[in-house]
């Protein structure tokens, strides 16, 4: 997944020094790939062919990488995905 | 099960008697299990119920409460602190969707109407994320009721008489959501 730039960020000698955390939504037998785009697409705001792909990936991969930055960022995306009832977690990348 | 779109956006549900009051049955269900597992009466300000503290900090024992309600991270200890900060801001939104739910269906005060009559709601942009989140959270309790854990688990459930029923009220709560978010997907 192509790295969203943050051109306002005014640490990104920080960013680049320090591991990103990641949002990671895990592939299961329920939620429906619709609802998935559906999810990807109202929370982060993605476009219909942006929120396939990542979702495609998640069926596929059994996981994926939907967001990147700060652990308080992720944390937060990770609870909304809860909200929304898809399998998440929080990692530091390199993790894995 | 019908649906139609509706000329201002959204759309329409039109559901049989009988399931609107499977679905209000389901969402009852729903809304005990989360119930269960509430720390506090829920506040009916969205927002202090959102901003709720006080989930517990272990992985709930319940295999539907704890599909609901997954560890976030992978470290135990980090799982639990953030169970403590986020779960019962969670446990509250589900339930305030799931209200949501069964006020639209309006089958509480309809004791005197008729019976046979189908129910009609109309699903707006505005309570669109409650019906799907809601049917999410039965179909996400539901498997993990009878043990469906990988997609090959459905045709073995599917065939075993003591699952099939619920299989296929699981696939029936699909068929309405999936429906439900491809009208919107096109509208």
């Amino acid at each position: 997944m192509a790295a969203r730039t943050d051109a306002s960020s005014s640490s990104s000698s920080q960013l680049l020094a320090e591991r990103p955390w990641q949002t990671v939504v895990w592939d299961d037998p329920v939620n429906l790939m619709s609802y998935v785009t559906y999810v990807f697409r109202t929370h982060f705001g993605f476009d219909q062919a942006h929120a396939e792909e990542l979702m495609l990936r998640v069926h596929q991969a059994g996981s994926a990488v939907v967001a990147e930055g700060s652990r308080e960022a992720m944390e937060m995306h990770v609870e909304a995905m809860h909200g929304y009832g898809l399998w998440a977690t929080v990692r530091q990348a390199g993790a894995q | 099960m019908r649906l139609l779109p509706l000329p201002e956006g959204g759309l329409r549900l039109r559901l049989d008697h009988d399931e609107a009051q499977l679905l209000d049955r389901l969402v009852t269900q729903l809304t005990a299990l989360l119930q269960s597992h509430s720390s506090t009466a829920l506040d009916p300000d969205p927002l202090f119920a959102s901003l709720e503290v006080g989930g517990s900090d272990a992985t709930p024992e319940d295999p539907a409460l704890a599909r609901l309600f997954p560890d976030a991270f992978e470290d135990e200890g980090d799982a639990s602190a953030f169970r403590r900060l986020t779960e019962q801001g969670l446990v509250n939104r589900k339930l305030q969707d799931a209200l949501e739910v069964t006020g639209a269906l309006g089958l509480g005060a309809e004791t005197l109407t008729d019976e046979t009559a189908s129910v009609e709601i109309d699903v707006t942009e505005k309570t669109m994320p409650a019906w799907v989140r809601t049917l999410t959270s039965l179909r996400l309790a539901i498997a993990a009721r009878i043990g469906l854990e990988r997609e090959s688990d459905h045709a073995r459930l599917l065939a075993e008489d003591e699952t099939r029923g619920t299989v296929m009220v699981y696939d029936w709560l699909a068929a309405i959501l999936d429906s439900v978010l491809r009208m919107h997907e096109t509208s």
